[in-house]
């Protein structure tokens, strides 16, 4: 037995996969699919399904004060929700929020990344000035505010009175509690707007501008036939979660008026926690997040629907 | 086979007495972005109307920057732009009434073909029927019709750079400049797009700037180039001239491929001593003054010596074998490697010692700083071409 033995396999017949084994490597594929899915899948159930399945399942509830479901009530609290003037109160001052801050925000945060995008000796310190604002906390923010505001000592106050007006008690009277609030929210925003489409305007190809500035068009009408259409799907980003943001409100309400005064401030998502952690209505509570769930769904799903028409990706 | 005198426009010109004009000129054109050394300088040029001019060099030689500077996307440093005679320095880019043809093409993305042509003429407040007339003409022309309704995204590469063309068309500037419009299509399209180019351009009588990196898109089109090196205008001329006359090393070696081969060599009395290692007689030619030269040798104008003439010997060290020619390069002295260019198909094996000969009437002459010695002696009259 001393002769050498090929190794070289004869090649295989070819063969046809039975159903057995071709579903049996459909289920292999499927699972090691879901081996990569698991970390997020455990991610996402742990913080965002588990609390919503279990939100579903409170508003449909009455609970006692630590939050366990006694009764089952059905669609009650939905019921009650929508003949409740508060309710339809704190919907009209989140919608009128959010009509103050969002155009305004990306109105004002456009125009400054437009002056910044400009190439002059300088500039870097107006960028970083123009976007400070994305590294402060709403926390710190809205101590800074509350003393601009503050009717005695307040700098706003201050320059009221300099230019010969009467003080204005800012977050302590309900007609101008909530633009004091949203002006300070725009404040807030306007930093991480700017940027964002900051970095927009600098991807636009300048050869576009160049060519443009050949044809002879003047500056706004470069501005209207080359940066809107070109920067749309920045703005439409930033319109979008603005928003979202909006509708979210809850940290500089809870720090300056804390809703009120008479609820003038009682914007959604504070009413949501103030009905689960002060009078703990949790049922009542879970049913008005779910409110605002479905709300924020079918504005976005509009916007995507509608204004996404007009967006010019590349 | 036929020969027959090249037919140059200009020289047809000059002969019927007409004087051409100069449309666009450029006086002492210096920039500099505060560093030590300008991106461009002093350069002077006069560029006639209906003519095809290339600005030709490697990257990074200013030649992008004086488009720029003509089409007035950034100020001169110092030094003059005249358009029809008159001073344009401070003259915004559209009233110097030109259009522009970018690398990238710098099309709208979000306009169709039709609206990216038509957008021009908006600006210049074009009465509309007219703006859809030049428009249907140029896509006519450009072959571009069938598609004037997509947007940039859904177009080749090749149609694409037509639009971009389609717009400087509409527009109908006397004067257009190009930025490497073509570099970034592939070979085969590239050379299709030159002569397309060329014919459009004799066809609609534009002026024309062209901005290019590849010396044969310089050769192959240009009825007059500028070479430039570092920011400094090497040489200007046509296509044959600055082949056959280079005014230093510079052009010498970067106009042709393969480019032209140099030597530093020691004068002799009757010879050269190429390197310090390969002597070569002249004969009938005199020799430059100076001690030290380098000589440039045209691989075109080296040849397989015949059995009986007079050659020298070198060891080939490799070959390449296009089809209709045979480049072979050789080593002329310790390091020193030459290349020559036969017509046809050789059979030579590497380390082969092959005998070669040339005119020395080809050998040009330049000093240790590398410009040319001795006025260029060949006449326009002089050029033939085959065909």
């Amino acid at each position: 037995m001393n002769e050498r033995v090929s190794t070289v396999p004869s090649p295989a017949p070819w063969s046809v996969r039975t159903k057995r084994e071709a579903r049996q490597a459909a289920i292999k594929s499927w699972l090691e699919g879901m081996v990569y899915l698991c970390p997020s899948l455990l991610l996402f159930g742990v913080f965002l399904f588990y609390p919503l399945g279990r939100t579903m399942y409170l508003s449909v509830f009455h609970t006692d004060y630590q939050g366990h479901p006694t009764e089952f009530v059905g669609l009650a609290h939905f019921v009650a929700l929508l003949q409740d003037a508060s309710f339809w109160h704190s919907l009209k001052a989140t919608v009128l929020f959010a009509a103050l801050t969002v155009p305004t925000t990306v109105a004002v945060s456009f125009g400054l990344a437009l002056l910044a995008h400009e190439t002059r000796k300088g500039i870097g310190i107006f960028r970083t000035i123009f976007a400070s604002t994305m590294g402060m906390s709403v926390g710190v923010a809205s101590v800074i505010w509350m003393f601009m505001y503050n009717p005695a000592i307040g700098i706003i106050n201050r320059l009221v009175s300099a230019i010969g007006g009467t003080p204005v008690s800012w977050l302590l009277d309900q007609d101008t509690a909530l633009y004091a609030v949203a002006a300070a929210t725009i404040w807030m925003n306007i930093g991480l707007t700017f940027l964002l489409l900051l970095a927009g305007l600098q991807n636009i190809d300048p050869s576009l501008y160049e060519s443009a500035r050949i044809a002879g068009m003047s500056y706004w009408r470069q501005l209207w036939t080359v940066t809107v259409p070109l920067l749309s799907p920045t703005l439409f980003f930033v319109t979008t979660v603005s928003l979202i943001q909006a509708l979210q409100t809850f940290g500089q309400i809870d720090f300056l008026t804390k809703g009120g005064p008479v609820e003038a401030t009682n914007v959604f998502v504070y009413a949501i926690y103030r009905e689960a952690f002060v009078n703990y209505q949790f049922g009542s509570a879970s049913a008005q997040a779910l409110v605002l769930f479905l709300i924020i769904a079918i504005v976005t799903f509009l916007q995507f629907r509608f204004a996404e028409r007009k967006v010019h990706y590349q | 086979m036929v020969f027959t005198k090249m037919d140059y426009d200009g020289i047809e010109k000059e002969e019927r007495g007409e004087k051409r004009m100069a449309f666009l000129e450029l006086v002492e054109v210096t920039k500099s972005y505060g560093g030590k050394k300008s991106a461009v300088e002093n350069v002077n040029v006069a560029i006639e109307s209906g003519e095809f001019f290339v600005l030709v060099g490697p990257s990074g030689c200013g030649k992008s920057t004086i488009l720029r500077l003509i089409a007035g996307l950034e100020p001169l440093t110092s030094g003059y732009v005249l358009i029809d005679g008159q001073v344009a320095n401070d003259w915004p880019p559209h009233a110097r009434r030109l259009s522009m043809v970018f690398q990238n093409y710098a099309l709208y993305p979000h306009l169709t073909v039709e609206q990216n042509m038509r957008i021009v003429l908006q600006a210049q407040k074009v009465p509309k029927e007219e703006q859809v007339k030049r428009c249907m003409e140029a896509a006519e022309l450009l072959g571009l019709t069938d598609v004037l309704h997509r947007k940039p995204r859904e177009l080749s590469g090749g149609q694409r750079q037509r639009v971009a063309l389609g717009r400087a068309i509409v527009a109908q500037t006397p004067l257009c400049l190009m930025d490497e419009p073509l570099s970034n299509l592939d070979a085969k399209l590239r050379a299709k797009m030159r002569s397309e180019l060329r014919r459009l351009q004799r066809q609609l009588g534009m002026t024309v700037i062209y901005v290019t990196h590849d010396q044969t898109e310089a050769m192959t089109m240009a009825d007059r180039m500028m070479i430039l090196h570092d920011g400094r205008p090497q040489q200007i001329g046509s296509p044959l001239d600055v082949y056959n006359s280079p005014d230093n090393t510079f052009v010498a070696s970067f106009i042709g491929t393969p480019p032209m081969n140099l030597a530093e060599a020691h004068v002799l009395n009757h010879s050269l001593l190429l390197q310090n290692e390969r002597p070569i007689r002249l004969r009938r030619r005199s020799l430059p003054k100076a001690e030290r030269v380098i000589v440039g040798l045209r691989p075109e104008h080296i040849e397989p010596a015949e059995s009986g003439e007079e050659s020298m010997a070198v060891k080939v060290s490799h070959v390449e074998w296009l089809g209709n020619e045979t480049l072979v390069t050789f080593e002329l002295a310790k390091n020193l490697y030459w290349t020559a260019r036969w017509n046809g198909q050789w059979r030579i094996r590497l380390g082969e010692v092959v005998p070669l000969t040339f005119d020395e009437q080809d050998f040009l002459f330049f000093d240790a700083s590398g410009k040319r010695i001795g006025a260029p002696s060949i006449k326009r009259e002089e050029v033939w071409v085959h065909q």
